[in-house]
């Protein structure tokens, strides 16, 4: 019973995602961001939130949605004209957009949720053609053609700039440490959280400078993340007791001696990021209004606490009731209608959940970008985020960021990068070696043919852009090694003596590059050179979805299985076991 | 036991109610069209201009046998829904119900029409081209559904690229074409001139060879290994000497018609080169959908449902984008033949002239055509016999010694040859195309089958004219722009998916497949 059933969850660590979210708040400050790169982090961000939305529908669920730049676009309008035509502060239209992005979400899918995928696939696409169709036609007159909508608000609200904030944020602050030390001992437990309040109070108090509460919540910040970190790796209690004293120590000191100039620091920063205007009382509380002004990186904090949020919310819900009942509907319907779910309603459920935290993610990008137009939920949209969820791995979290990472922040670096490292410098040796090497661990039980065969490859791949001068063609032999390894594992199965044909072959190759090579080279450099990355980047994306879909069903990152997951009895006769097997093992 | 349930049915009243309000939605909805094809015979001067006033109260009468009709079905459902509660039986409902939302529906869409339509006062011309042009694009969408239709029969999955194996044959037709003008130095009429004389006699020439002889003793030489006989080397001599025979005799043909019927000679060269440019199309297509289906969907045939279809979802934007790099973001044009361009008016007296576009005539009855020969291909030849039997269970044809992945592979390439021409079709009716415009149709032909009833051929084919002629004639009825035509074909498929799932006639579906 123990070997047929096998308990796979393994403890979590929270090192990894304190480590990324560590990376995630210094980022815009790293030398290589600059505005555009900024713009295009909270541009990721804002597809990252889609892909985790998306997630709860396709991962979670198991249902098929490839209209998701619909409920994406309802959010936006909505924010957008909510904004434009009522004047309504463009953060405080994300519950309007819920509603409308989720009750459109279940409008549409009730009556055809009871249906087989595919169809329920087809109809989520013909819904996403409709809004497309209906928003650049000015349906209602609202949305202004296929022009879009200008001038959506950006983001402003009353920062209050006295007493209450900071006493919110260290109730915060001393709850997490209170929770995360409660097994460590009273002395961590309660004389850390003496510690930690009065260095808080004592610093902008002390000096009479209130910008320096900025430093002191950072202060709480550095010491909760240091506690849980030290935690996770099993120190003792007094080791994390003098960790948090010497980080308040190294805080105060460092604030007592730059006091002056750090103080004028915050407050430049906070006249670059945001508009500032004069503070106003309200009921005896200073409060600031805020607005963000075009700079990028406070639309990236924005961003970033929604997505911490999303994520925090989402491994809530996967581990929730409703996602253990979301797991047995995707896994077998039957059996979980047997166990007296719902399944029309749990579908639904997940339908509404991610269509309306697509609509919020509308609602940050029409507040980004302050303009809405069609173009911009398309179908094209759509399978952007879908491949994002299924290549990624679907129904993992991690997935979906590796996923963005590779749908739409790689396209956008390599935007006008040209392949030339295929023949310029070490690259075509290391090309090279990586193709050999791939093959010679493939044919470790013969391996001195092989050897035979990969020298007898090198030769003919170095021999004529050496001979001739003209290193690009190393492009016809990078061709070359792939075709012919391919050639010799066929011929391999049907003659026995196969070394007179590869020699044959290859001898012939490069006499023929020998003999035509010499003004190959230049078109073939000119046309690496005109390739462009940004050309191919949808084809690629569907290159990679079929290959995808070959060699790893469950995507790069696979969801990891909770729960009791039965070992399987592997059927060799099975052409693609490799799904099942990988599902059960992982 | 079957006794005893009827037994216990006759004492309860209990009818089957599930089939009954099946048959009351049907109904409906033939009352509902007799509604609106009258106002609309009535409102277009069909029935004599001005009409009799006395046809309008036919029409009052319609009208309310329709209310009564859905007054006394909303009667019924209530008193089963009632019935059912206090019986306390624990059946779901839903399906009465949404039968019975369909018929109100029905109603209020016949209502729309008729206010339109009586505030219009639409000619029966309009309605007349609206009616060609549904039925040209219906053409077309029939061919598309079929394939949709065909793979899905066989193995359950909506082939997501079809869409742009269709505009890869409109692409194929449309280089066809260009190469055509291109040796006419800009005319169509003189490439087809030059390509006729060397079409013609490699045609004429090949009908000369014994090729039901060759095709035998090929086939005899590949099973087994005989020593070549006397007569096998006399036929080898011969063919050089037949083939050239009869491209000689093609060519003299040509010129004579060239020299005495000059009429003739234009209509022959027309055909040759246009069916030339449509053959390259479907060979465009069919060699696409060949090469995808070994490369995208052959290793996941034993893979879960939904794997195959996101596969070919990228395989569909890897084509798109190939084809965007290869034809430009630009939109190319078609030229029509001036023997197939212009109109035919058909004159209706008094009540207006329809110009019938020649080209629309040709795409109907060609579309028609080769639906007749897919029919008769699929119930009378060997491979379709095959085909079917794959369909209905995969591995017991296989054990019966049906080669699966032939099967397979002819079934993407029928599939593909009917878009491919559907695609030059539709290039020669549009005019113009570019790299995306096969997403949206095939997005439609999809909505044909599924109107018909996917895996269902003689549905895909009512489905493609059905869609085709909602689509032309909707927006007018209905009082809405035509820009959102497209909105009309999506939204038949969700209702058809609320109301009928498997399609106005039915899905073809055997125990195994689902």
């Amino acid at each position: 019973m123990d070997q047929a059933l096998k308990y796979v969850r393994r403890p979590s660590s929270h090192l990894w995602e304190i480590g990324l979210l560590a990376l995630a708040l210094a980022l815009p400050y790293m030398s290589f961001m600059d505005r555009s790169r900024t713009s295009l982090a909270v541009f990721a961000g804002i597809y990252v939130m889609l892909g985790l939305s998306l997630n709860v529908i396709v991962g979670y669920a198991g249902l098929f949605q490839l209209g998701h730049a619909a409920f994406f676009g309802l959010g936006a309008y909505t924010a957008a004209i909510l904004s434009i035509d009522y004047g309504i502060t463009i953060l405080a239209t994300i519950p309007i957009a819920i509603l409308v992005a989720g009750g459109a979400a279940v409008l549409v899918t009730k009556p055809i949720l009871h249906l087989r995928g595919d169809y329920l696939c087809i109809v989520t696409i013909a819904f996403g053609e409709i809004f497309r169709i209906a928003v650049t036609n000015n349906v209602f007159g609202i949305t202004g053609g296929s022009n879009g909508l200008f001038g959506a608000g950006r983001p402003e609200f009353p920062l209050p700039w006295l007493e209450p904030v900071p006493a919110i944020m260290l109730a915060i602050i001393l709850a997490l440490h209170l929770l995360g030390t409660r097994k460590s001992g009273p002395v961590l437990q309660w004389g850390g959280a003496a510690v930690i309040a009065t260095a808080y109070y004592l610093l902008p108090l002390g000096l009479d400078r209130k910008p320096l509460f900025v430093v002191s919540m950072a202060m709480g910040a550095v010491a909760v993340i240091a506690g849980a970190v030290l935690r996770s790796n099993r120190a003792s209690a007094r080791v994390q007791m003098i960790v948090l004293v010497g980080i308040v120590l190294a805080f105060a000191l460092g604030t007592v001696l730059g006091a002056e100039t750090i103080t004028g620091e915050i407050a430049y920063s906070m006249d670059e990021y945001f508009n500032v205007d004069d503070p106003t009382t309200i009921l005896g509380v200073e409060f600031t209004p805020v607005a963000f002004k075009r700079d990028a990186r406070p639309y990236y904090y924005l961003v970033l606490g929604f997505i911490v949020l999303t994520v925090v919310g989402m491994r809530r819900l996967q581990n929730s009731r409703l996602g253990r009942a979301w797991l047995y509907v995707r896994e077998d319907q039957l059996a979980a209608e047997a166990m007296g779910i719902d399944t029309t309603q749990i579908k639904l459920i997940a339908f509404a959940i991610g269509s309306a935290w697509a609509g919020v993610a509308g609602v940050l990008y029409a507040s980004r970008f302050t303009v809405v137009a069609p173009e911009s939920f398309n179908f094209l949209q759509s399978v952007i985020m879908f491949s994002i969820v299924v290549l990624g791995g679907s129904g993992s979290i991690p997935g979906v960021l590796v996923g963005t990472l590779g749908m739409v922040v790689l396209p956008e670096l390599l935007r006008d990068a040209a392949p030339t490292f295929m023949y310029e410098g070490a690259g075509p040796v290391v090309i090279l070696a990586l193709i050999l090497g791939f093959y010679l661990y493939h044919a470790q039980d013969r391996l001195p043919a092989a050897v035979l065969e990969s020298a007898a490859i090198a030769a003919a791949f170095f021999l004529p852009p050496l001979l001739l001068g003209e290193p690009a063609l190393y492009v016809v032999g990078i061709l070359m090694a792939l075709v012919m390894l391919i050639a010799i594992a066929r011929l391999r199965r049907r003659t026995a003596r196969y070394l007179p044909w590869v020699a044959g072959a290859l001898a012939v190759y490069t006499i023929v590059l020998l003999a035509a090579g010499g003004s190959l080279g230049p078109d073939l450099s000119d046309g690496v050179s005109g390739f462009r990355i940004m050309d191919w980047r949808d084809g690629l994306m569907g290159v990679a979805m079929v290959l995808m879909m070959m060699l790893r069903p469950a995507g790069l990152i696979p969801e990891r299985r909770r729960g009791i997951a039965p070992v399987t009895v592997e059927q060799p006769s099975e052409p693609i076991p490799t799904a099942a097997r990988q599902q059960t093992t992982v | 036991m079957a006794e005893v349930t009827r037994t216990r049915r006759l004492e309860h009243l209990d009818l089957d109610y599930e089939a009954l309000s099946g048959n009351y939605f049907t109904l409906g909805a033939l009352l509902a069209s007799a509604r609106i094809l009258w106002v609309i015979a009535r409102t277009s001067g069909v029935l004599g201009t001005p009409p009799d006033p006395n046809l309008a109260n036919v029409e009052t009468l319609l009208a309310n046998v329709l209310l009564v009709y859905t007054g006394l079905g909303l009667i019924a459902l209530l008193a089963v829904l009632a019935g059912r509660m206090r019986r306390e039986e624990n059946v779901s409902s839903t399906r009465i119900i949404i039968n019975y939302a369909g018929v109100v529906f029905f109603l209020l869409v016949a209502s729309r029409v008729a206010t339109v339509v009586e505030a219009e006062q639409v000619p029966i011309a309009v309605w007349g081209l609206q009616l060609t042009n549904g039925l040209v694009l219906g053409g077309v969408y029939a061919l598309v559904a079929l394939g949709y239709t065909l793979v899905y029969g066989i193995l359950f999955m909506i082939n997501f690229a079809h869409g742009e194996v269709l505009v890869l044959g409109t692409a194929g037709g449309w280089f066809a074409l260009t190469y055509i003008t291109s040796l006419g130095s800009g005319t169509f009429e003189d490439g087809a001139a030059s390509i006729t004389g060397f079409l013609m006699p490699l045609i004429v020439g090949i009908t000369f060879l014994p090729l039901e002889g060759l095709a035998t003793r090929l086939g005899k030489r590949r099973s087994a290994e005989t020593g070549t006989s006397t007569t096998w080397i006399l036929t080898l001599f011969s063919l050089p000497a037949r083939f050239i025979l009869g491209a000689l005799i093609g060519y003299a043909v040509l010129q004579a018609l060239g020299g005495f019927a000059p009429h003739i000679y234009i209509v022959l060269i027309t055909v040759v080169a246009l069916l030339f440019v449509v053959f390259s199309g479907m060979l465009t297509s069919m060699l696409v959908a060949i090469g995808l289906e070994r490369v995208a969907y052959r290793p996941l045939r034993r893979a879960p449902r939904l794997t195959p279809l996101i596969s070919a979802i990228g395989a569909s934007f890897f084509l798109q984008q190939a084809m965007l790099n290869i034809l430009g973001p630009q939109q190319r044009f078609y030229t029509r033949p001036r023997l197939i361009d212009g109109t035919i008016p058909l004159r209706l007296g008094d009540l207006g002239v329809i110009p019938i576009t020649r080209t629309g005539i040709i795409i109907v009855l060609f579309s028609i055509v080769l639906m007749v020969l897919l029919y008769l291909f699929v119930q009378r030849s060997k491979m379709g016999r095959a085909m079917r039997s794959v369909a209905e269970d995969k591995d017991t044809a296989a054990l019966m010694g049906v080669d699966i992945d032939q099967v397979i592979v002819f079934t993407f390439a029928i599939g593909a040859v009917l878009a491919g021409a559907a695609g030059v079709m539709m290039g020669f009716h549009n005019l113009s195309f570019n790299w995306r415009s096969g997403f949206i149709p095939g997005l439609k032909a999809f909505t044909a089958a599924v109107l018909g009833g996917i895996g269902n051929i003689p549905g895909a084919m009512f489905g493609g004219f059905f869609l085709g002629l909602v689509e032309a004639l909707g927006p007018i009825a209905l009082g809405i722009p035509t820009e959102y035509k497209d909105v009309i074909a999506f939204g038949l498929l969700v209702l058809v998916l609320i109301f009928r799932p498997t399609g106005i006639f039915g899905e073809v579906l055997s125990e195994k497949k689902v």
